[in-house]
């Protein structure tokens, strides 16, 4: 509503509409933003055709002269409920200044506020657009541990924590999948993500920092379930109105690398990322006579219990029995390493046994280390033995104190075996071993004094310093 | 009439005969298969009778609780093992099959190697009285007749296993014209075929100097191109018509065990014996020369 009053408002507006034809003059045809927006009303759009532009000065000047407003805030400018010579100046300095229209902002925690674009720190819709029709999604991405065969068996499925997975060596760890790779156990090499928005139905898409990642809806890659990316961007995700979805990420390269993978809006706007880092490296933890893996992993059984927390840090751990390595070393566990180096480019090895799984452990080296013409380039990196017992056989119960050929660092703990106790079960010191010379006698110290065969590999300080070590001596 | 059935059974018998003669070339099998010193049969099940002598002497060692104790109760336990290795094998199987469930596999193994490690059997002796018990009639009894026979072939990556033992056991079935069992056998083939082959060889007495030298010749033209490519090394084309031609010249080998040596590979490494080889093993004249052509080929 514009109001009239007064013979000094008439000289304001005489005054004002000397400054609007030159203003007229300044301006070229391009149409302006104005700060005047009061929800749907822009008190600048003085003739009402939806863009402030040049067209308003002579609207503004017919308002100003007695014309009809087609809107209810039309020239407006300063906001007092009318319009009038004070109008004029504000009028003047927005056409010469646009202030930033407003439009609904998305903060990332799915609360919408009406912000100038500049002032938007999440997803900003556009001028013009308001709160009261937008719906703000949020969204997140987990990542879980790497598969083993058709589920997750011997390790729980287990999600990258929120602190780790931008981590780009404790964050999810993917193995390459390059054409040529074996996956004895059927595809396993895809790791799971979850999806997660706020709002089912609502637009998000998936962003790429390196072209080797493919994401699939299927862990086997099955024919038509992959999410194509264009220009490093997927469209919207096949949400089917929901709030959650499974994809699964493949690294389709023989190359290395480390590379996030992040959830946007459509629009644009990042709402959650997760880094992935390639492994170079595999770990094989190997248990002791009838020591078998199991979900939940036995806290009775310390190999696999380190096994797991190497591979909640984004090492590519295995837990095998024993057995699964025969006296010349050959077996599913071999077969496995060699998978990795050969097909993987898995260059870096990690092997650590206890009881029999320490002499396994020495025989999984050695043939490794003998055959390396026939598998490619790599280094054991870290080998380690609890009590270590030779396994030519399930009855061996001879010493294991051979260090393993070529390890770059051997740890070595062991405690002395009696009939009644353990049967005489024992391992010994090896030569060249941390704790530097031969290895940890632990009944020299006071918290394994008088510790048995089978209690050995159960102290945290016995576990503790084969993860410690292992993560000093090589990265995943 | 009499006159002239008499003729048509002897055209008959004459048809068989040609038949059998046929096959035969066919298969490139011969007369030494009907060797009886190199028989092979299905072994007899196998029971073991308790011995309450030796499970008593098995039982005071299992209850000593002091290391001294262990020592003092081994030495009786050793007399008697030395009069009668099958005798005390078959007892210590017997306690490991007796004790498993109660004390647990691991602990009832561990007591079985604690025992061996003390009383240290020879090696041949040991296999001589654990062969037979690859046919017990308990099946958890022969599954781990095969474990300790499998613990004496001293394996390793870095050098051949050991098979004295079997050579042993074969010799001595040999020399006593007995038929060796087919389990031991398939023990042999399954930890490697290659020893096993020549193994054998040497059991059977080969003499025929030629013959010797074919097989070793043979068998090391075979070895040279998985040794290459165990260690990635290139075949070359000679190499690899060398070792061809000696699955094939094996595939049709008078001896049973040669040509159960091709069957066995044939599984592992196809692309050295030609399907036709491998098929014609199928209808091999020696059983157990099929049955692993059969089951090789599945």
């Amino acid at each position: 509503m514009s109001g009239w009053s007064g013979p000094a408002k008439w000289r304001r507006r005489a005054d004002g509409l000397r400054g609007l034809c030159v203003v007229a003059l300044l301006f070229g045809v391009a149409p302006m933003a104005s700060a005047q927006t009061r929800g749907l009303c822009d008190a600048m759009d003085v003739n009402c055709d939806a863009s402030v532009d040049p067209l308003d000065i002579g609207a503004m000047s017919d308002l100003l002269l007695g014309g009809e407003a087609c809107s209810l805030c039309a020239g407006d400018v300063n906001e007092d409920g009318f319009t009038d010579g004070a109008d004029i100046q504000p009028f003047i300095d927005n056409l010469l200044s646009p202030a930033p229209m407003l439009g609904a902002c998305c903060d990332g925690l799915g609360v919408c506020v009406e912000t100038a674009e500049q002032d938007c720190a999440g997803d900003w819709r556009g001028a013009g657009s308001g709160c009261a029709a937008t719906m703000c999604v949020t969204g997140s991405l987990t990542a879980y541990r790497p598969r083993h065969g058709a589920a997750y068996f011997p390790f729980p499925k287990t999600a990258v924590s929120a602190n780790d997975k931008t981590h780009p060596q404790r964050g999810p760890g993917i193995r390459l999948n390059a054409p040529g790779n074996v996956d004895p156990a059927g595809e396993d090499d895809l790791i799971e993500v979850r999806v997660d928005i706020s709002s089912p139905g609502g637009g998000v898409a998936l962003r790429r920092t390196d072209a080797a990642m493919r994401v699939w809806l299927t862990p086997d890659k099955q024919i038509d379930s992959e999410i194509a990316f264009a220009n490093d961007v997927t469209d919207a995700l096949p949400m089917n109105g929901g709030a959650s979805l499974t994809i699964y990420v493949e690294w389709d390269s023989a190359a290395h690398g480390v590379a996030d993978l992040e959830l946007e809006t459509v629009g644009g706007a990042t709402l959650d990322a997760v880094t992935f880092h390639t492994f170079r490296a595999i770990v094989m933890a190997l248990g002791g006579e009838g020591q078998e893996t199991s979900v939940p992993i036995d806290t009775n059984n310390g190999t696999f219990v380190v096994g797991f927390a190497l591979y909640a840090q984004g090492y590519d751990a295995f837990l095998y029995d024993e057995d699964n390595v025969t006296a010349d070393g050959s077996g599913s566990v071999f077969n496995e390493v060699v998978d990795a180096i050969s097909h993987r480019g898995v260059d870096r090895v990690a092997i650590f046994g206890y009881s029999h799984g320490g002499g396994s452990t020495y025989d999984l080296a050695d043939r490794l280390d003998a055959q390396r013409a026939g598998i490619g380039n790599f280094e054991i990196e870290f080998t380690s033995y609890v009590d270590a017992v030779g396994n030519n056989s399930d009855i061996d119960t001879s010493q294991e104190t051979r260090r393993p050929p070529s390890t770059g660092l051997h740890a070595n703990h062991y405690q002395h075996g009696t009939l009644f106790e353990d049967f005489f079960l024992d391992g010994g010191p090896v030569t060249n071993s941390i704790p530097a010379p031969t290895g940890l006698d632990v009944e020299t110290t006071a918290w394994g004094a008088g510790c048995t065969h089978f209690e050995i590999d159960d102290f945290v300080q016995v576990r503790s310093f084969i993860e410690t070590n292992l993560v000093g001596a090589m990265a995943p | 009439m009499f006159r002239l059935e008499s003729q048509t059974k002897s055209w008959a018998w004459g048809l068989c005969l040609c038949a059998c003669v046929v096959g035969a070339l066919a298969t490139g099998a011969r007369a030494a298969d009907v060797s009886r010193a190199e028989e092979v049969v299905e072994g007899e099940s196998v029971r073991i009778v308790r011995d309450v002598a030796f499970q008593r002497l098995l039982g005071e060692v299992a209850a000593t609780k002091s290391d001294d104790a262990f020592e003092t109760k081994l030495i009786p336990l050793r007399r008697a093992a030395e009069k009668d290795w099958p005798g005390f094998f078959a007892q210590l199987l017997l306690r490991y099959s007796d004790q498993r469930e109660e004390a647990g596999e691991a602990a009832t193994k561990l007591f079985v190697g604690r025992v061996l490690a003390g009383l240290k059997p020879e090696r041949s002796a040991a296999v001589e009285a654990l062969a037979p018990q690859l046919d017990n009639e308990v099946p958890v009894i022969a599954a781990f007749a095969s474990e300790l026979l499998r613990s004496f072939e001293d394996r390793s990556v870095s050098r051949e296993s050991d098979f004295t033992g079997y050579r042993g056991v074969v010799e001595a079935d040999y020399r006593a014209d007995r038929a060796t069992r087919a389990s031991l056998i398939r023990r042999m083939y399954a930890s490697d075929a290659g020893l096993a082959m020549t193994s054998l060889m040497r059991a059977y007495q080969v003499r025929d100097l030629a013959e010797i030298r074919a097989i070793l010749l043979g068998e090391r033209d075979i070895e040279r191109v998985l040794w290459k490519r165990q260690y990635g090394m290139d075949v070359t084309t000679e190499e690899l018509k060398a070792a061809t031609d000696a699955m094939d010249a094996f595939s049709r080998h008078d001896r049973w065990w040669v040509r159960l040596y091709v069957a066995k590979m044939g599984h592992a490494h196809p692309d050295l014996v030609p399907s036709d080889r491998m098929e014609s093993l199928t209808r091999d004249l020696h059983w157990l020369v099929r049955e692993t052509a059969l089951a090789t080929s599945k």
